[in-house]
């Protein structure tokens, strides 16, 4: 009698504790008290969240993200975002809509008039919360080119899918013209570097990392997987892709400039 | 008898609606046996690209098919609308156009002379601004500030939609080049030069800014139209700065860097860049013939 009832007991726990489980997993942590998104705001913002989270486990098997993890903080009033910010003791970032906060593993957004740049920002941001979940330090050149790669992305009902950035495409095809690219030395840049480089020359940085990582998933989706995944194992970016892209980095070198070249 | 209809709806819209800003580039049309003929008229002393698109065309044949020119100063016939028969003909004509020649490949590797006076040093620091454009520092030099390469000064008090903003900054000179480039000085108090004139390397073209309160210092950024830039249907900036090399007396050819001083020179190699071979042979002889003199 007495076996029963512990058998009784530990089945309805496990019934409860993968109830909450599921539950936990299914909910999405986005805060929007004021119901400053719109429904379909919503729900292409939880699309994002369900693909770049696919994409990442993809990447990074081995450290498992859920959904509940990813922790979105949405603002209407600039000023309250800004108070926000130096709440949680980050700089204040005068000139953006969004920021991803490692202090406080969440991205915060600020939602401005135009809804395709608010949602580009977000899908930008979530990109960052994801790849700092998998990567304590990751080379700003990949951090970016990610987060820029998945903020031009088009989510429509049915599936989503990259959109070309023409204009940093454009910029990058001048830089090959003007012999102004060095990628081996470009992927070791320091924050700083990448961040002087890109607001005194017209987002130079971004084009260039955005235009690696479209090229990289255009060409291979599961090499550029194995590069990144190589390049969380703090291997170095050159490394990473002398080790997984066929022909080394000389050869990817070669072939991004070829693609670019031609590229009408 | 048949009779025929013929209705000509011609709606000349341009992408610019500023009636008090000066134009730099204009659309023209003149009826030549029936058809009308289009030219554009470009009032800048520099090359523009022009585009125009024809919307809701009915009736008209373009020859040759218009698209997009390269213009110079003056009028340049564009395209001729040939009316078809017996048909109501009318369209819809846009056109835009920004300043500068995509057609011609700019020398990144041109050695341009510091604005300062030979002899003087400057030290420089990149504006944040996202357009490359360096902050030379004139504490130490005189108030003179000269041009770094030659060229034709541009009108500065037009508008084009490639969101360059010439009128933005109030003192600001633009000359532009042979190989299509531009430079664009700013933040000085008196100009020296005009549009349309003809400007040396190492001309004066400006007088620095005055007085203890004021920041003694010229902004200077080399840019010109980015051909790929153009095609992207999107708004957005079309030129595209970029690193300038300079000739100085202290560090040879190079691209400034941040807490470097550096000195002004201008030797016969720099100033005979833009020459051709005719007045490059002129240039040299007058050089000999002053040194047999001395």
């Amino acid at each position: 009698m007495k076996k029963n009832k512990i058998t009784t007991f530990l089945f309805i726990f496990c019934l409860l504790s993968a109830f909450f489980n599921i539950k936990a997993q299914g909910d999405y942590a986005i805060a929007d008290d004021e119901n400053i998104l719109t429904k379909k705001e919503r729900e292409s913002l939880e699309k994002m969240i369900d693909f770049q989270l696919e994409t990442y486990n993809k990447i990074f098997p081995d450290i498992i993200s859920k959904k509940s993890d990813v922790k979105i903080n949405v603002f209407k009033n600039y000023s309250a975002y800004l108070a926000y910010q130096e709440k949680i003791g980050g700089t204040v970032r005068h000139r953006s809509f969004g920021f991803y906060s490692d202090k406080t593993k969440e991205v915060v957004v600020c939602k401005h008039k135009h809804e395709e740049g608010f949602l580009k920002t977000c899908y930008h941001e979530l990109s960052h919360f994801f790849i700092r979940s998998k990567m304590t330090s990751p080379p700003i050149w990949l951090n970016e080119g990610l987060a820029t790669y998945f903020g031009y992305m088009k989510v429509s009902p049915k599936k989503i899918t990259p959109e070309k950035y023409e204009y940093h495409i454009a910029r990058v095809k001048t830089m090959i013209e003007l012999n102004d690219i060095d990628l081996k030395d470009y992927v070791t840049w320091s924050h700083k570097k990448f961040t002087d480089a890109s607001f005194t020359r017209e987002s130079y940085g971004y084009a260039i990392s955005y235009c690696i990582i479209y090229f990289l998933f255009q060409k291979d989706q599961e090499t550029a997987y194995q590069i990144i995944r190589e390049i969380g194992e703090k291997t170095g970016t050159k490394e990473a892709f002398d080790l997984h892209y066929p022909g080394e980095f000389d050869q990817f070198e070669k072939e991004f400039i070829e693609y670019y070249s031609k590229d009408k | 008898m048949k009779k025929i209809f013929c209705t000509t709806c011609l709606a000349l819209s341009t992408l610019f609606s500023y009636s008090q800003v000066h134009r730099a580039v204009d659309l023209s049309s003149s009826w030549k046996n029936g058809d009308l003929e289009y030219s554009a008229i470009n009032n800048d002393y520099c090359d523009y690209y022009v585009g125009v698109n024809l919307d809701k065309l009915v009736g008209y044949q373009p020859m040759p098919s218009p698209h997009t020119a390269t213009i110079g100063k003056g009028s340049t016939y564009l395209f001729t609308l040939k009316k078809e028969l017996n048909t109501l003909a009318s369209t819809n004509i846009t056109y835009f156009y920004y300043r500068g020649n995509v057609d011609k490949k700019p020398n990144v590797n041109f050695q341009y002379a510091l604005p300062i006076k030979l002899r003087d040093s400057t030290r420089i620091k990149p504006l944040n601004n996202n357009n490359y454009t360096l902050r030379f520092n004139l504490q130490e030099t005189s108030d003179t500030i000269y041009a770094c390469r030659g060229g034709i000064v541009c009108d500065d008090d037009i508008y084009d939609i490639s969101s360059k903003g010439y009128k933005k900054k109030k003192n600001q000179i633009t000359i532009s080049h042979n190989d299509g480039t531009f430079a664009e000085y700013a933040l000085f108090t008196t100009p020296l030069v005009f549009a349309g004139e003809n400007v040396k390397m190492g001309a004066p073209i400006a007088i620095a800014p005055q007085g203890a309160k004021l920041e003694k210092e010229i902004q200077v950024g080399i840019y010109f139209l980015d051909k790929n830039k153009v095609k992207v249907i999107t708004t957005g900036s079309k030129h595209t700065h970029f690193i300038p090399i300079f000739h100085t007396a202290n560090a040879g050819d190079t691209k400034l860097k941040e807490k470097n001083t550096y000195i002004a020179e201008i030797t016969k190699e720099v100033l005979m860049q833009d020459m051709s071979s005719k007045e490059k042979k002129k240039y040299l002889k007058e050089k000999e013939k002053n040194n047999e003199k001395k």
